[in-house]
């Protein structure tokens, strides 16, 4: 086969770049005025030129600000302006790439002469977007109801809000080489680990590539095994979630146009904990927590158990129920492997179709369309009672998971589970489950343990994992993310007893 | 990577060649028994569960019996029989004829003991009369033999019966002096009934204990938390309803003969009395006189028991193991030669604890 030789393959500098390479002024003026909501005209009697995209910028300021100054004739030079201009943050460069960036992000460029290399820029970007709206996706019935936007300084400001300290520091880096994206690293000084955060930054340095659209371009290519269908770090978009992992110790990621942030070191009991288990007394968010990573277990290995124990160990089937599995199988002509993967794949579609509908009655539409369906199913023979019942359940269990991401691996991990069923039986499962075991075991999350506080064993981690302690047991932050203050409270406030109030 | 891969296909491609059968296409045995025909011809049944319609909810069984020369062959004979391959899995109770038991059932506590996929929690019993008519007998619409069957000696286990099942017997069947027994079973008209206890002595059943004696049999091998016992005593027929009851066992030893001293407690109250002509008030020295009269009935009963055990050479209570536990270099031989003779004392503290809320 033909392959372009290496060396000629460097050598080549696509259209694209060259564009943008060895520039003038002149020339990227030149460029914009393809575009049509470019606009360039020259002001006032002494013919100051200015440039700016009209789809970026804000009439307000254009109008109110700069207009009057120049057509007055008040101003000699762009220095002159600088001072005169009620506008914040106003620059005079003479760097085309600095220039370029300016007037892309909605900066009015203005010149003295239209060929001139020296311009001053004057910030008018029109900063639209979506408000502020309660979290969809983590939903709580308690707690704060906002939920981060897709404007980067819009999320920045719902977190300093609720961490009005110096220490809060974000470090923002440009990523993408085509669209810019505007990615702030964001962590509490003196809380998160050194390390941890050269790591973050790290690694989003040596990304190269073209778009980064949403957080989660970013959760995938920095993600330590990204080959494992378990998601490594943890996406919210809840601003109390995150400013909560912040205070642990944790790192933030947050990329401007995704109204997701994503949070790591994580591990994988991070993802089955909700924000409501805070919000709730300590012993009944014990409880829920423990429902659902029963429900976690009960969703991923409930088919493949009936599979295994209907096609091998039957002996296992209690008398009682017996003949209700008899009676219910006897009609079906599929083997249970056939009959389970026939009603899990119908149980995918109809979750697939649920996403794509537009509206959460669409949702709805689709869960009614299942029953509907099963019911079909069982009367014509294809599927037995009790499976419906237990493909169903299965279903309801994995919506249980707090966080989405999780949610679509549970869907996804209980196929190997079903093919190892069929082949050895429960012998099958037990391989499958230590194959997964041993996977998550390896699995590190910014070169922090992924099956954290179980392997390697941090029993002290452990009062904020399966079970949550009171927030008088929660001393120290969490082990795993190697606080450099590891105390949360002085223990001895607590344990004080203050009846003399009293 | 590559050779990794290709291994996990192999095995999967491998696993492809079992033939599976799931539920449904497999016929499951749930009883069995086995006649005794002729020097070395058997007759064996077997019960397997036939699941209707799902709304219909009835369960019809379906026997298969077949008359072999050996067990092994019973097995491939009944598979010849049968349109779906046959599954011992769940199989729920066991019976012998019992012109069976009494020459021994050795090779069938062999297969029972080796075969992974029997449960060690099944029943076994005897039948007094003929296992194929006991098992293909209708006694009710809606159950199987089997699950009757299991019922009815689950039932009796909590009352007078003692804990029996597979497990227990194949125990008592290994231990050095121990021996088993076995519920003695038989078909009445349209039921069945526990008529009594078959005593074995390894593998062969050597006597039957009536059904009225069950108790004491359950009293001196277990603690009894509900059993009733009628006895006749000089102020008529009276039931008394045992609620609590211990049995401890000591073993003294003056030269080379072991003595056995048996310490019965039983706590119970009176829950019928038929009258005889005797007044039935309540008094702290008719208590005595009636605690005294139960003891002694439980005593001699006890002994008496203990006694019919020792004409036959068996040892259900295990008190030769009892003996070898505690006792060093315990010699196999010259214990069975003792033990016809061995003197067992029985002390029964009886504690009636009512009488009744009527006067």
């Amino acid at each position: 086969m033909w392959r372009p030789k290496k060396k000629e393959q460097e050598k080549t500098i696509d259209r694209f770049q060259a564009l943008s390479s060895g520039q003038t002024v002149q020339t990227l003026f030149d460029r914009l005025e393809h575009s049509n909501d470019f606009k360039r005209y020259k002001v006032g009697a002494s013919g100051w030129v200015i440039s700016y995209v009209s789809t970026m910028c804000d009439d307000k300021i254009i109008n109110n600000a700069l207009l009057p100054v120049l057509k007055k004739n008040e101003v000699q030079s762009l220095e002159d302006m600088k001072e005169k201009l009620l506008v914040d943050n106003i620059r005079v460069t003479e760097d085309t790439k600095k220039i370029e960036e300016n007037v892309m992000a909605g900066h009015i460029i203005v010149q003295e002469k239209s060929a001139d290399q020296k311009v001053l820029c004057i910030p008018a970007s029109n900063n639209e977007g979506r408000k502020v709206s309660i979290p969809e996706v983590e939903f709580s019935v308690v707690g704060p109801k906002e939920a981060f936007v897709e404007s980067i300084d819009t999320n920045m400001s719902l977190m300093r809000k609720r961490l009005p300290i110096s220490q809060l520091t974000l470090r923002e880096l440009k990523m993408g080489s085509i669209t810019q994206t505007r990615v702030g690293v964001v962590y509490i000084d003196g809380i998160a680990d050194e390390d941890n955060i050269q790591t973050v930054l790290q690694r989003l340095k040596n990304i190269d590539y073209d778009q980064i659209i949403d957080s989660s371009f970013i959760s995938q290519m920095i993600s330590d095994n990204s080959t494992s269908p378990f998601p490594q770090l943890l996406d919210t978009e809840r601003p109390d979630r995150v400013v909560e992992v912040l205070v642990e110790g944790k790192i933030a990621i947050v990329v401007d146009g995704s109204p997701h942030v994503l949070t790591c070191p994580t591990t994988i009991v991070e993802f089955f904990s909700a924000s409501d288990d805070y919000f709730l007394p300590w012993h009944l968010a014990t409880a829920f927590r423990l429902i659902r990573l029963f429900a976690v277990f009960f969703s991923v290995l409930s088919t493949p158990l009936y599979v295994a124990i209907l096609t091998y160990h039957h002996e296992m089937i209690p008398e009682e129920l017996m003949s209700t599995i008899v009676a219910s199988r006897a009609d079906i002509p599929f083997p249970p492997i056939l009959e389970v993967i026939i009603l899990e794949l119908t149980i995918e579609l109809l979750r697939e179709a649920g996403a794509r509908l537009p509206t959460k009655i669409g949702q709805t539409i689709g869960i009614v369309g299942g029953i509907v369906i099963g019911t079909a199913a069982v009367d014509a023979g294809l599927t037995s009672n009790v499976l419906l019942i237990i493909v169903a359940l299965a279903a309801l269990a994995s919506f249980t998971t707090p966080v989405y991401q999780i949610g679509n691996t549970i869907r996804l991990i209980r196929f190997p589970f079903l093919i190892g069923a069929q082949m050895w039986g429960l012998v099958g499962v037990a391989m499958v489950m230590m194959f997964y075991i041993g996977h998550l075991i390896k699995l590190t999350s910014i070169g922090r343990p992924f099956f954290a506080p179980l392997y390697p064993l941090r029993f002290l981690d452990l009062r904020d994992a399966f079970i949550r302690l009171p927030f008088s047991k929660q001393t120290d932050r969490p082990l795993q993310n190697r606080p450099e203050a590891p105390r949360r409270f002085n223990k001895k406030h607590v344990s004080e007893r203050r009846d003399i109030d009293e | 990577m590559r050779g990794k891969l290709l291994s996990v296909i192999c095995l999967m491609f491998a696993a492809g060649c079992n033939n599976i059968d799931s539920v449904e296409d497999r016929a499951i045995i749930q009883i069995s028994g086995y006649d005794y025909v002729d020097e070395g011809r058997i007759k064996g049944t077997v019960g397997i569960p036939q699941y209707g319609e799902e709304s219909a909810r009835t369960v019809e069984e379906l026997n298969l019996t077949v008359e072999t020369e050996s067990l092994k062959e019973f097995d491939i004979q009944i598979q010849n029989e049968s349109s779906k391959p046959l599954s011992m899995g769940k199989l729920e109770v066991n019976l012998y004829n019992e012109d069976l038991a009494s020459r021994g059932i050795t090779d069938f506590m062999d297969i029972l003991s080796r075969d992974p996929r029997i449960g060690r929690n099944i029943y076994l019993g005897i039948v007094d009369g003929d296992t194929q008519k006991l098992i293909e007998g209708d006694y009710n619409q809606n159950e199987t033999t089997a699950k009757y069957l299991k019922g009815i000696i689950e039932n009796n286990i909590d009352q007078n019966l003692p804990k029996t099942n597979l497990h227990y017997f194949l125990y008592a069947y290994y231990a050095d002096g121990l021996d088993g027994f076995l519920p003695y079973l038989k078909k009445v008209n349209s039921h069945i009934e526990v008529s009594g206890i078959s005593i074995f002595k390894e593998a062969s059943q050597v006597t039957v204990i009536p059904a009225e004696d069950t108790l004491i049999l359950k009293l001196l091998k277990e603690k009894v938390e509900k059993g009733s016992q009628t006895i006749q005593s000089d102020e008529g027929v009276i039931g008394m309803e045992i609620t609590d009851s211990n049995t401890s066992y000591q073993v003294k030893k003056s030269g080379d003969s072991p003595r056995f001293i048996v310490n019965m407690t039983i706590k119970g109250f009176i829950n019928e009395m038929k009258e005889t002509g005797v007044e039935s008030q309540r008094s702290s020295a008719r208590i005595d006189h009636l605690e005294e009269e139960f003891s002694a009935y439980y005593k001699s009963k006890a002994e008496e028991m203990i006694e019919l055990f020792k004409e036959n050479e068996t040892d259900p209570i295990g008190l030769g193991s009892l003996y070898k536990n505690r006792m060093r270099n315990f010699d196999k031989q010259a214990w069975e030669e003792q033990y016809p003779e061995v003197p067992v004392e029985v002390n029964v503290d009886l504690e009636i604890t009512g009488m009744g809320i009527s006067l």
